[in-house]
């Protein structure tokens, strides 16, 4: 599995923004490819979710340069990124709740309405439902009405329906019971088939490099860590960055922790110290 | 709002400190002066109407402005001050003095009433339903012919007299009615630069504040929005028992939805949260509307009335939005005199900081008069504070919390830890009374909170910080803090508006204890700085300081080192123990597992709603189902193959 | 107000009914872009109080308007349908009056549609729902605040047109006719076509017994004083929907 980063679907260098007196992104750098997974870690406020809501245009970023498919796209609305290719499913899912599942769906390819893709939009339609056919059988109703993990699928769908180069998931896993959040997280490999590129924030780190190619680690606005998924399940880091020094713990009581098939291919781990402060 | 504080010995120019104390006197001196004046009857005439207005006005702003509350409905309670007085004389032969006293009665009692249910809206339903209120109105004076004259009205009212001497001219008037715009102002502005005015803007947002977090710190926020428009009631009330007097003659369409649309004019005109704004919109929009009377018939021939409605209506709209701010605001920037904005009481100036600094923070006196508990209060004898029993909160479908038990004991620091969504935050919501559990009973001190409010809540001892902050944005650091030392301060409406030594006094205490606060969390030095120059850290600690004014039995932290550097978490750590020192009880959301490890006695894990596990810090830590939480099932090798 | 008053003036003039009609309803409409691009797009993330105060000041400057152009008279339109009234054993019915009927069940229906089975309809709709989900599908809420306002002004010259053969119309009919729509749409419930118009029926009903049966000069009296009631006790309006208290 070789990723192509000759030609990078989004680069970003050196982004920072804040929140009023909060940095909550500082000097990030990241690179994904075209059909790859990327992974985001890190514990809650290292901000994951930041970084996914500057790509998408929700938060504007103060200094460095984003790229998508090469062109700047930093000072872009949200709503144009969309159209550009880039969509995001939040981590609130911001569903429409009043409104019925299948118009949920339909309203995810809004942008896509114009240009009579009629044809094309019901093909779609049928894909999605045939990934998940749960929300078949609960197309008519309205979204308020369904469970946390059939809400989270359907902001997926509703993501993946704007056809989207870059698909940005804030926090896929978020409240599903594992079985589905599994199912979910199978869905992404099938996605990646399909030429889209997947960049997700996730608390559950394993289930997370499991499902991915790369990976990178935040810490309190920065970016700390980066490498292949597999380096990055040794990585004793990662329970640092969540737990505060348990990793010794854990590993003294045996849980192993079992690599990606050929392991040491392309090992890329840098550990990037962050700055005193 | 301008602030009559001249006693800002920070800075050393005199000039702005001039400038300020010239525009203030300046308009109370020509007012004064004005009847002296040869051929000024026209101009009088005026004057009395604007100044009539102006006390409704008044009355408008503090409830738009400070209480965030818009009214289309003060042509009623104009209205029932007017009709107080005619009704009383025609029908009783009471003196119009009697009247203005039962109008005011009238009004006050109408607006209690109506107030409890009708400020539960906001925004456009409030408006509507005001407007109604208005209609209403209209219709039952036109339809009660017996009492109130129907639609002809009521009339002639006599002038007021004191004794044998009857206010006939109008300079009498002119000095009667504003006399009473003086004591309206004063009143007012006393009441916004004091304890009220920050309570008004600590749960109003757009002035900044936010009303959970007002709640929190045990302000009876539905309390306060009545007040509010009582007191605009009565302000309305008094301004049309006034004009009853003057007019001599009163019918129903003086006080229908056009008069409460002017008001709402002038008031915006002026400026929103602005006593002065009120004033000028009044004078503004008065005298607009006679300028355009003389000149439009000079441009246009034929009837000019439909003209001056169109050229009143642009004008109108243009000052709102060129200037949205109101006028005032636009004269402050342009007169340079919006820098010194503090709505502090004289009295706590920063000057006063610096004095007060020196002479030392510690007054027998004054600590002896203000109990750690207020009478009726009782410390817990019991060692537990807080006992949760199978708590549970459903949003529809969704089990946010489900049967969850534990306690806090006093002087205890327990941490709540848990992944993203795990139930945490709304755990703190039903222990502090935000939200109703579902199922499940949470007891305080004794005492089950389901039937408590938040504020109530908050008033026996249980204060909260939140994770995104909250705080006052509008207010200067110290004042944040004495928002929350708002349940220890007695003094009434009546003395705190006439600046009675009674309110004088309690709010130098409260000044002083919130300055005790904030020395505790190390912030003195920056009392009377804006909290949005701080920086996070800092702004943290206003928050606990602000928690702490409350002096509780248990302070509930909610994610209190996010944002901050390692070094910064150890210094919160400390201050988490000096928390202790004070008999405090500490609950704690954290996802920092530093400040966990350090602080803990005992932590508590949350995943799902449910509890999982609890115990000690380092037993916690080392948990496989903690580690399973947080970071996954780590599965066997066959699933991996599959999905790769 | 402007419906009916566009319409019935050029219905004087001698254009045929539905042109006129026609006209009326563009010609609102497009006073509602308009108002709507001087005042509340470039004020639309101002505080609500502001925006209240823009478009009803804007209101009654219309109505300023309408008085110089119409002055006092109130104006009428023939009925539309050729007979004038229907007698039904002892009831007569005005045959306008099936005809608002049908009209008000026509516009619900098409709103249903609309909403549920349009495009632009659904793009309103969720962008009321969650405005940031809207956005993250492409939806410019600026093009949806255009398109809500022209479909108010739509509906409410639509309205005009068809009352007035029952009611007549004048320039001060406007206002009273606003906050009794919106009163309605509060208490049946917003954000939900079914609550408006059962709190619109609802209020006529109230309006039209209590001038029957009462006294017809208490009629507004008592019908906005029971809504105020509803409104105060359920805030979120008889069939639900968002919370009519916040904005």
């Amino acid at each position: 599995m070789q990723d192509n980063l000759d030609m990078p679907i989004l680069e970003m260098r050196d982004c920072s923004a804040s929140y009023g007196n909060i940095r909550a992104l500082e000097n990030a750098s990241l690179l994904i490819g075209s059909h790859e997974v990327v992974t985001l870690l890190g514990a809650n406020g290292a901000g994951k979710s930041t970084l996914l809501n500057c790509i998408s245009g929700l938060i504007p970023v103060t200094t460095g340069v984003m790229l998508f498919q090469g062109k700047p796209v930093l000072g872009i609305r949200p709503e144009e990124r969309v159209r550009l290719g880039i969509s995001l499913v939040p981590e609130e899912k911001n569903l429409f709740l009043s409104m019925t599942v299948e118009n949920n769906i339909l309203l995810g390819a809004y942008h896509r309405r114009m240009k009579g893709n009629a044809g094309i939009l019901e093909q779609d339609r049928q894909e999605m439902f045939e990934l998940f056919p749960i929300l078949m059988q609960r197309r008519n109703m309205p979204a308020c009405k369904l469970s946390g993990g059939e809400q989270q699928m359907l902001a997926i769908v509703r993501g993946l329906m704007a056809s989207p180069t870059l698909l940005l998931l804030d926090e896929p896993s978020l409240g599903l019971a594992p079985l589905v959040a599994d199912h979910v997280m199978a869905i992404l490999q099938k996605l990646k088939a399909r030429q889209i590129s997947i960049l997700l924030a996730e608390q559950n780190s394993w289930l997370a490099l499991r499902n991915s190619d790369r990976g990178y680690v935040m810490e309190t606005g920065r970016i700390v860590l980066e490498g292949n998924a597999s380096t990055l399940m040794n990585n004793e880091r990662i329970l640092d960055a969540y737990l505060g020094g348990a990793s010794k713990a854990v590993s003294g009581q045996g849980h192993v922790v079992v690599p990606l098939s050929e392991g040491s291919n392309g090992d890329k781990v840098r550990n990037l110290k962050p700055s005193p402060r | 709002m301008k602030n009559t504080d001249l006693s800002r010995v920070q800075r050393t120019e005199r000039s702005p400190k001039l400038r300020r104390l010239t525009c203030i006197l300046s308009l109370p001196l020509c007012l004064v002066v004005l009847p002296l004046f040869p051929n000024v009857d026209y101009l009088l005439s005026l004057m009395i109407f604007i100044g009539l207005y102006g006390i409704a006005a008044l009355g408008l702003s503090l409830l738009m402005g400070y209480a965030g509350q818009i009214s289309l409905g003060q042509g009623v309670f104009y209205g029932i001050g007017a009709y107080s007085v005619g009704v009383l004389w025609t029908h009783f032969g009471i003196s119009p003095w009697f009247g203005i006293i039962c109008g005011v009665i009238l009004n006050s009692s109408i607006a209690y009433g109506l107030g409890k249910p009708i400020l539960r809206l906001q925004g456009h339903s409030l408006a509507v339903a005001t407007f109604a209120l208005n209609i209403i109105f209209v219709v039952l004076l036109r339809e009660t012919p017996k009492l109130t004259g129907g639609p002809s009205g009521l009339g002639p009212i006599p002038h007021l007299s004191v004794g044998s001497f009857v206010l006939t001219s109008d300079v009498h008037y002119y000095y009667l009615v504003w006399i009473t715009v003086a004591i309206f102002f004063i009143f007012y502005r006393n009441l916004v630069s004091s304890k009220f005015g920050r309570a008004l803007r600590s749960f109003h947002s757009f002035s900044g504040g936010n009303e959970i977090a007002s709640a929190t710190l045990a302000i009876d926020v539905a309390k306060y929005k009545s007040y509010v428009f009582i007191l605009s009631a009565i302000s309305a009330g008094v301004a049309g028992s006034l004009c009853a007097t003057y007019v001599a003659y009163i019918s129903p369409s003086l006080f229908d939805f056009w008069f409460s649309l002017l008001l709402l004019i002038m008031v915006m005109t002026g400026g929103i949260g602005s006593l002065w704004g009120a004033l000028l919109g009044a004078g503004i929009i008065l005298a607009l509307r006679e300028v355009l009377t003389e000149l439009l018939p000079i441009v246009i021939s034929g009837p000019a009335a439909p003209y001056e409605v169109v050229a009143f209506g642009v004008i109108f709209l243009a000052i709102l939005m060129l200037m949205p701010g109101g006028v005032v605001k636009m004269l402050m920037r342009f007169f340079k005199l919006g820098s010194h904005i503090r709505r502090n009481d004289p009295s706590t100036s920063p000057g006063s900081l610096h004095s007060l600094w020196q002479a030392g923070l510690d007054n027998p006196v004054e600590d002896a008069l203000t109990k750690k508990f207020l009478p009726g209060q009782q410390e817990s004898v019991s060692p537990i504070a807080l006992i949760a029993s199978k708590v549970s909160k459903n949003f529809g479908g969704l089990m946010a919390v489900c049967s969850l038990s534990m306690e806090i004991r006093k002087g205890e620091i327990v941490a709540i830890i848990g992944p993203n969504g795990a139930g945490k935050t709304t755990l703190f919501n039903l222990i502090n009374g935000v939200l109703k559990p579902s199922s499940g009973e949470i007891n305080y001190k004794g005492q089950s909170t389901t039937p408590l409010s938040c504020h109530e809540i908050a008033f026996r001892g249980l204060a909260r910080t939140f994770q995104d902050l909250r705080i006052f944005t509008n207010m200067s650091v110290i004042e944040n803090v004495m928002v929350g030392c708002h349940k220890w301060d007695k003094a009434s409406l009546f003395a705190v508006g006439f600046r009675l030594p009674s309110a004088r006094d309690e709010e130098r205490i409260v000044f002083r204890k919130s300055l005790k606060k904030l020395a505790f969390v190390g912030l003195e030095s920056v009392a009377d700085k804006m909290p949005s120059s701080l920086p996070l850290k800092s702004q943290k600690l206003l928050l606990i300081a602000r928690a702490l004014a409350l002096e509780p039995e248990i302070l509930l932290l909610d994610e209190p080192a996010s944002g901050l550097s390692p070094t910064e978490v150890n210094e919160l750590a400390d201050m988490i123990f000096n928390i202790r020192q004070l008999g405090t009880a500490i609950l704690l959301i954290e996802h920092r597992m530093e400040l966990v490890m350090k602080c803990a006695d005992r932590v508590i894990v949350l995943n799902f709603g449910e509890k999982i596990v609890e115990g000690q810090p380092e037993d916690i830590r080392r948990d496989a189902r903690v580690i399973e939480a947080y970071l996954g099932r780590q599965t066997d090798v066959s699933e991996n193959q599959e999905t790769s | 107000m402007l419906g009916g008053m566009i319409a019935a003036s050029l219905a004087g003039v001698g254009l045929p009914l539905p042109l006129s009609a026609l006209i009326a309803v563009s010609a609102t409409s497009i006073v509602g872009a308009m108002v709507w691009l001087v005042f509340v797009y470039p004020r639309s993330h101002e505080s609500p109080i502001l925006l209240i105060m823009l478009t009803l000041g804007a209101s009654v400057v219309i109505r300023g308007l309408a008085f110089i152009l119409w002055g006092w008279d109130s104006k009428s339109l023939p009925s539309f349908l050729p007979a004038e009234a229907i007698s039904i054993s002892r009831i007569t019915i005005f045959s306008q009056s099936i005809l608002v009927f049908v009209a008000a069940v026509t516009t619900v229906v098409g709103l249903f549609v609309f909403f549920g089975y349009t495009m632009l309809g659904r793009a309103m709709q969720a962008c009321a729902d969650d405005h940031k989900g809207a956005s993250l599908i492409g939806i410019r809420f600026e093009s949806m605040g255009l398109s809500a306002f022209i479909l108010t002004s739509a509906l409410g010259g639509l309205a005009g047109v068809v009352i007035t053969p029952l009611t007549t119309t004048a320039y001060d009919i406007g206002i009273p006719l606003a906050i009794k729509g919106f009163l309605s749409a509060l208490v049946g419930g917003l954000n939900k076509t079914e609550g408006v118009i059962l709190g619109g029926f609802t209020l006529g009903l109230l309006e039209a017994l209590s001038a029957g049966f009462i006294s017809s000069g208490l009629r507004d009296a008592i019908a906005l004083g029971i809504f105020v009631l509803l409104l105060v006790s359920r805030p979120q309006g008889l069939i639900g929907g968002i919370e009519a208290g916040r904005i």
